[in-house]
């Protein structure tokens, strides 16, 4: 075989091999790939995409399915592909309460979403652990999502929560 | 060559030929070549430095015979190729090595013999499924040990490397015939599409004689009964 | 009569796959087929036969091989392949083509003033 013709077998066999590997690491190509992935073998969904938040190397996945609504974060892996960052993190709605939440943390990360449930709502405030103090107007349908850099590894908290009116009157507060 | 004077023709034809990984074969060649033809002329009857002489002569001049086979030894297509070939090789290797642990958890996996550590009292062969979304979970075992562990021990093969285990480790609410509740802890080890696990239910009732798992989660449900016949069944 | 010629160029590619077709041989006996069946018509400039092998090699018309002699030296072998033997036959069609032409040629002139 003459070399130019290994070297075209040669570039086969990797393309082969890469193509393996890519999915035996469970690598997509495609954000929304990896997350129906991440979905399914979780046993949960399959959600209806809220909104999708880009947030440094990651894509921040809010949906819902059901009853429950949730938040899953997607980051790039290889230059090229997407892997899977966290499971998703659930919450069941009770349309009783004005608003559902939940928060987690992932360094270099945390955010709470959740679903509101009164109308009234105009303005969602969370406090951290450090007193820094982050807030979202604009929702995405009735839900929300709050994103934190943590720059110091694992020592943010959730404090506690504030939902105010149009009129700056609090319609809702929990701690947690 | 041996020779002073053939070294210096094969090193400068040499000389012009850029990708120096092929030097050395060519140089076997041209060496082989030239004393071909020392031992032509030295046959004939002349003098070795002679011989020697006529045959570096006759093979002609070290600019063009250099500059020609340059020619046919391309660097860039060389280094493409070395580069690929330590590539592949390298793919290769690593491909072998997945295939290799995957097949070594398929065959040689006896959770049962590692779990055992204390007495048995009994134990079963069960072919239970599970299905849930795609993914089909087979219960292969049942093992009830002397200080009241219960063993389920669970395979399942899945390509989908997100989540599952995780999942499984989450059984359900476990309870039995007389009404008991249950936690259980996990252990499985994975091997991409392959899992092999064990659940461990502890300190499970000498009076029960069946253990339930229950699960509701998302929608997805099941509900899966294993009779576990003690008292007196000793195996 | 001699022509001396280095092996770069016209009907190389002909003389050679035509050799090789008929065994394997290296680089050396290469040469020296070539002087013994042209009645030494062909003499060359020995070391231009390796650019041309090479290229052969390059192009799939010959694979090498290595090969231990009795005497312990090792010589690289050539030996035509399948392409080659292909190629030798299109060569061997465009020889004849072009020498009958030559012959037409020369040999059309000779009648015409006869």
């Amino acid at each position: 075989m003459s070399r130019s013709k290994k070297l075209i077998r040669n570039i086969f066999i990797i393309i082969l091999l890469s193509l393996f590997l890519i999915a035996w690491l469970g690598l997509s190509f495609t954000p929304l790939s990896v997350y129906k992935k991440v979905e399914r073998g979780n046993h949960f969904g399959p959600s209806q995409i809220v909104h999708i938040e880009d947030y440094k190397n990651n894509k921040f996945i809010l949906g819902r399915y059901d009853r429950w609504v949730s938040c899953s974060n997607v980051r790039r892996a290889l230059l090229f592909f997407w892997a899977a960052e966290s499971v998703p993190i659930t919450i069941e709605n009770d349309n009783n309460k004005a608003l559902c939440y939940t928060w987690s943390n992932y360094n270099p990360m945390f955010k709470v979403h959740g679903v509101i449930n009164d109308e009234k709502i105009k303005k969602v405030e969370v406090t951290l652990s450090n007193g820094d103090i982050i807030s979202q107007t604009e929702f995405y349908d009735d839900l929300f999502l709050l994103i934190y850099d943590t720059k110091i590894k694992g020592d943010i908290y959730f404090d506690s929560i504030r939902a105010y009116d149009g009129e700056s009157n609090i319609v809702f507060e929990s701690e947690y | 060559m041996l020779s002073p004077n053939s070294e210096i023709f094969i090193k400068e034809v040499l000389s012009y030929v850029k990708f120096t990984f092929d030097r050395k074969d060519i140089r076997k060649e041209f060496e082989a070549h030239i004393s071909d033809k020392i031992e032509y002329y030295t046959d004939m009857g002349y003098e070795l430095e002679e011989a020697e002489q006529r045959s570096i002569q006759d093979m002609g001049d070290t600019k063009e015979i250099g500059t020609e086979l340059n020619k046919q030894h391309n660097p860039v297509l060389g280094w493409l190729w070395r580069i690929t070939n330590a590539i592949a090789i390298l793919l290769f290797m690593l491909f072998c090595y997945i295939i290799f642990v995957s097949l070594g958890l398929f065959f040689s996996s006896d959770l049962l013999e590692t779990v055992k550590n204390s007495e048995i009292v009994y134990q079963r062969d069960i072919d239970k499924r599970i299905m849930i979304d795609d993914v089909e979970i087979r219960l292969t075992n049942v093992m009830l040990e002397e200080n009241g562990d219960l063993n389920i021990f669970y395979r399942y093969y899945t390509f989908n490397r997100w989540g599952n285990g995780g999942s499984f480790g989450y059984l359900g609410t476990i309870t039995d015939d007389q009404g008991n509740n249950y936690t259980s802890l996990s252990g499985a080890s994975h091997e991409g599409i392959i899992t092999e696990g064990v659940w461990t239910i502890t300190d499970f009732s000498k009076d029960a004689n069946t253990v339930i798992l229950t699960y509701d989660r998302y929608n997805r449900k099941y509900q899966l009964e294993i009779p576990i016949e003690v008292g007196g069944a000793y195996e | 009569m001699e022509i001396d010629k280095g092996l770069i160029g016209g009907s190389t590619v002909l003389l050679l796959l035509s050799l090789l077709e008929e065994s394997d041989l290296y680089g050396y006996e290469i040469i020296r087929k070539l002087e013994q069946r042209s009645d030494n018509t062909f003499k060359f400039k020995e070391g231009t036969l390796y650019p041309v092998l090479h290229k052969l090699e390059n192009k799939g018309y010959v694979k090498s091989y290595l090969l231990k002699a009795d005497s312990g030296k090792e010589r690289k072998y050539y030996k035509i392949t399948n392409n080659g033997k292909k190629q030798l036959a299109e060569e061997k069609e465009k020889w004849e083509l072009f020498s009958l032409s030559v012959n037409k040629v020369i040999g059309g002139g000779i009648h015409a003033f006869s």
